[in-house]
């Protein structure tokens, strides 16, 4: 199965910044590579959901490549598996997966503003069981 | 199947209200119950595309324990709790959390409930059919066993009438009982 999502070496990312080009509202550019510790802990401690812009071209966070690259791999599985179940049930636009690791919620939502053939997805990772419904609300409102 | 659509009887209640329109119960990975809008070739399938998921995160040293999946005709919800398993079909994602507690409330009530296997239940570890070895109660299949049964110590021998003015039942009432067992408490 084509691999929708692929995370980006760091070695690329070393020359020159990036910009987010993500639907969350984040237009500060971000070096690859950087780790925003700060960023990712004041995510933890508020336990409020970590948000990425995820395309065919790559995924962009703010909580650093690590981050990144967990839910690049989470994801694909995800969609995978969604993929299965509507090819399954005869449902084959798929609107979101979430699901809960332990104490960690993980999810994504298609942006249905986005092109089919460039379809945009919104990632979102939390450390909480958060509710899914208010989840896929804030991934709602980020779209 | 009895016992598995008692055990399905609350998810039932599920089905008859809201916008839940299947479900399916697993147990051990195998489908016990189900009530589902699909053939159940497809939700064989379906089953064992949650269950490879689960077991790909597994395999990673993670448990992942609930998944929702929305689709535009509808939604997918799997809880899954010890060895048990409940996958909705719904309709509103709004549904998902409401659904998703009660069906572990549910699961957290079987597996309390959980029965032990009826193979473990059985004689000198041995199964024994009922239907093959039910030939009277004098008759026994060689070989088969028989349960000892403990004899109860010989009663009190019961007063035989005498020949003349005696207690027998003919003419026997509750006064002639009373009399008699006082007279015997007399005696001890």
């Amino acid at each position: 199965m084509e691999t929708l999502i692929e995370t980006e070496s760091s070695d690329s990312a070393e020359t020159e910044p990036v910009e987010k080009n993500n639907p969350n509202g984040f237009t500060e550019p971000i070096t690859p590579g950087e780790v925003p510790s700060s960023v990712l802990k004041e995510a933890l401690d508020n336990e409020t959901p970590r948000l990425f812009g995820v395309s065919a071209h790559g995924i962009r966070g703010r909580t650093g490549v690590e981050e990144e690259a967990a839910i690049a791999r989470d994801l694909n599985a995800m969609k995978d598996g969604s993929e299965a179940i509507g090819e399954e049930l005869g449902m084959e636009t798929i609107g979101y997966v979430v699901m809960y690791d332990g104490n960690t919620a993980i999810a994504y939502r298609y942006d249905s503003s986005s092109s089919p053939r460039d379809p945009h997805l919104i990632g979102a990772m939390v450390n909480r069981r958060m509710p899914m419904r208010e989840l896929l609300k804030v991934m709602g409102d980020a779209v | 199947m009895g016992d598995n659509e008692d055990s399905s009887k609350p998810l039932e209640v599920l089905l008859a209200s809201g916008t839940v329109r299947g479900f399916c119960l697993l147990k051990d990975g195998e489908v016990i119950h189900e009530k589902f809008p699909y053939s159940a070739a497809r939700l064989v399938k379906v089953c064992r595309v949650v269950e490879g998921l689960t077991k790909e995160f597994r395999a990673q040293g993670r448990s992942v324990d609930q998944m929702a999946f929305g689709y535009d005709g509808g939604n997918l919800l799997a809880v899954t709790v010890g060895n048990y398993r409940v996958i909705f079909m719904h309709l509103m994602s709004d549904e998902i959390d409401f659904l998703a507690k009660a069906a572990r409330v549910h699961l957290a009530d079987l597996i309390a409930n959980d029965k032990p296997a009826r193979d473990a239940v059985s004689l000198d570890t041995v199964p024994i059919s009922l239907v093959k070895n039910n030939l009277g109660s004098d008759v026994r299949v060689e070989d088969t066993a028989r349960v000892e049964i403990l004899t109860a110590p010989p009663t009190e021998e019961v007063p035989v009438a005498e020949a003349a003015g005696g207690l027998s039942p003919e003419n026997m009432s509750v006064e002639d009982l009373v009399g008699y067992y006082s007279s015997q408490d007399a005696e001890k």
